[in-house]
């Protein structure tokens, strides 16, 4: 080991004239790695958000799936509300109706409605939970974990964040703070493509005088506490939508995640396919970029086994050097990933924290493994191909 | 001790194919100081490497004592390597950018010598050659005989049992190459086996034993002329009478 030890510390000097831009060369691949998995992971984000918050047995979880198209119907908001609340009264204790995984924010208005400048409220515990906003103090819809988040978020979204969508989440922005006044569609932008604009049909605006009244949001659940009601529960809602006119289609959660995955990764295929790729790239570069290195220095690795190295003391040194080298770019590269984050809004921050956690941990650090095996079994098996005369020769 | 039986070494394949060695039979006792002779490119240094294991011969056999080291993996041979041979190159083989101290360390280091250890025993080389004061220097700021005589310290700085030296006296003037070749009786004296390659009938003159290669081909030169310490010895046999 202490010999290890030695040949390592020696290799990393001599090797310093080729270790740093060896370094830098191995950092900019790991970058271009986070950075595609951080594009990829983004746009399958919610589904990993429901994956990870959805602790209910799926088959008491309802979502309701919205069918009802259009665009001009501004009384779809208050007559869902209607139908909630009927669903929520035949079924008091049965039932629990909650938006708590709802990736949708709505608009607030403001106390006033002259004072222009919009804020965004969410409508959604777990996801503000996991922004790591404390939702306790904010007022609830009674039997519904909706909470709605005023002013405090105010300024975490900056002007121009608030008109664009990130991250598999939409924020919806109302253009005119009117109370019921109705959005106007151009604004809203889709998650996918901040150029497209959102349909309006899913936001409503109300009045914010009553406290209580809900802000629609279009994702709600509807778990089912007393499994033996499902099936009225099922035909209650198939009424009220005939009764309101909102054409909802409860499907258990499950078959929604898995629309969602479907979803998600139909839409992130490309982003996928980059990352696929650059994944593929980062370990081929990486161990040749290794493997040109140890052509480089094939003297010296001759003069080591000349003098009494062994190929084993001689393999775990490139091994060791080789880790040292992938790991510190790939820190290198992950710190550098996080300062770019500096001065972001801090939601967007926590998102791209917490994608970066689950990516370095399944993709980066595997992949970095997976480079140093390659490039340890690769030199080593260059060397002990070769005699030390003719590494020596050079 | 050594036995090597028709030994061959091809380098390369098809039209650059060159036969480096072709049927070499050679015994070195053990506690002998041999000299080995021969034009440029006649094979030495290729015969020195395959002594040395630093490469492998093509065909035939080498044995040490009772090691058949032809058949060694690589492994073992690596070991043995380790534990035997103190080797100089013809070229030195030095890394630019250590010191003479490092340099001579590096051997020792290898058998887990510790370092209090390896001080004193590189001290006590580097006094032999008259290079104490070079040991902090980088190799690359050193003379040509200041190289040799570093390559040659760390050849010798272990106590290996052959020591195979590759013109160890080429880069340096008479009287210095006199006195590495008295270093090299002395070590012989200790008991160690040396086997030195030269052009210079003067340096073989310190040997006991002389062959001469040609083409790869041992060659017995039944009266070979060679100065031994001023005085002029014929060689019969290989051996000085
Ligand atoms: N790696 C190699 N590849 C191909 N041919 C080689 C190689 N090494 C040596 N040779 C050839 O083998 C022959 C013997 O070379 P070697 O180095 O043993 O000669 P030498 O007797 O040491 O010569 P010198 O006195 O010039 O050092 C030469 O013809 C040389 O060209
Ligand atoms: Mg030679």
């Amino acid at each position: 080991m202490k010999k290890i030890m030695h040949l390592l510390t020696e290799m990393i000097l001599l090797k310093l004239k080729t270790f740093i831009p060896l370094l830098i060369m191995s950092w900019i691949v790991f970058v271009i790695v986070i950075m595609a998995g951080e594009v990829f992971l983004s746009g399958i984000y919610r589904v990993m958000v429901i994956r990870d918050t959805i602790d209910i047995p799926d088959e008491r979880v309802y979502y309701l799936k919205n069918t009802y198209m259009s665009e001009s119907d501004w009384d779809f908001g208050p007559r869902s509300n209607e139908l909630l609340k009927e669903l929520e009264e035949t079924f008091p204790d049965e039932i629990e109706i909650a938006a708590a995984y709802s990736m949708r924010g709505v608009i607030k208005l403001p106390a006033e409605p002259q004072s222009r400048g919009p804020e965004i409220v969410f409508l959604n515990d777990a996801y503000l939970k996991m922004c790591g906003i404390d939702t306790s103090g904010y007022p609830k819809r009674e039997g519904c974990k909706t909470t709605l988040v005023g002013a405090d978020l105010k300024g975490a979204f900056p002007e121009e964040y608030t008109v664009k969508t990130d991250f598999g989440l939409s924020f919806y922005i109302a253009a005119s703070l009117e109370p019921g006044t109705k959005l106007i569609p151009q604004n809203i932008y889709s998650s996918d493509d901040d150029s497209k604009p959102l349909d309006g049909r899913l936001v409503v605006v109300q009045d914010m005088a009553d406290e209580n009244s809900l802000i629609y949001s279009n994702d709600i659940y509807i778990i089912i506490d007393d499994t033996d009601v499902t099936q009225s529960v099922l035909q209650t809602i198939e009424r009220l939508n005939a009764k309101y006119n909102t054409g909802y289609a409860p499907e258990n959660i499950k078959q929604t995640y898995s629309n969602l995955v479907k979803n998600c990764l139909k839409t992130s295929q490309e982003k996928a396919v980059f990352l696929v790729f650059s994944v593929i790239i980062c370990i081929i570069s990486v161990t040749t970029m290794n493997m040109v290195d140890i052509l480089l220095h094939k003297k010296m690795y001759g003069i080591y086994y000349a003098n009494g190295f062994t190929s084993k003391d001689m393999r775990g040194a490139v091994i060791l050097t080789d880790t040292i080298l992938f790991t510190t770019s790939m820190m290198l590269a992950w710190a550098f990933c996080c300062l770019r984050l500096k001065g972001k809004n801090p939601v967007v921050v926590r998102m791209i924290t917490d994608i970066h956690y689950r990516y370095i941990w399944t993709i980066i650090i595997p992949i970095t493994v997976i480079c140093i095996i390659i490039s340890g079994i690769s030199a080593a098996l260059y060397l002990d191909r070769k005699t030390p005369a003719e590494l020596v020769r050079g | 001790m050594i036995r090597l039986e028709n030994i061959c070494k091809i380098y390369g394949t098809g039209e650059g194919r060159v036969k480096a060695l072709n049927g070499i039979d050679l015994t070195i006792e053990k506690g002998d100081m041999l000299s080995v002779m021969g034009t440029s490119g006649s094979g030495k240094s290729t015969l020195l490497n395959i002594l040395g294991c630093m490469d492998r011969a093509t065909s035939g056999d080498y044995y040490y004592d009772d090691v058949h080291v032809s058949a060694l993996s690589a492994a073992k041979l690596d070991l043995f390597r380790k534990q035997k041979i103190g080797f100089v190159f013809q070229d030195f083989a030095l890394l630019p950018n250590y010191t003479v101290y490092e340099s001579i360390e590096m051997p020792l280091i290898a058998q887990n010598i510790p370092g209090r250890k390896r001080r004193k025993t590189i001290e006590r080389v580097v006094e032999r050659l008259g290079i104490t004061n070079l040991m902090d220097k980088k190799i690359s700021t050193l003379s040509g005989g200041q190289k040799q005589r570093c390559a040659i310290g760390r050849a010798v700085a272990k106590d290996s049992e052959l020591i195979l030296a590759d013109e160890p006296t080429g880069a340096l003037d008479s009287k210095n190459g006199e006195e590495i070749m008295k270093l090299f009786c002395e070590l012989n004296e200790e008991g160690r086996t040396v086997v030195v390659i030269t052009h210079d009938t003067g340096i073989a003159g310190y040997c006991k034993r002389h062959v001469r290669i040609e083409d790869g081909v041992m060659v017995t030169h039944d009266q070979e002329v060679v100065v031994e310490r001023d005085r002029i010895v014929t060689v019969k046999d290989g051996r000085i009478s």
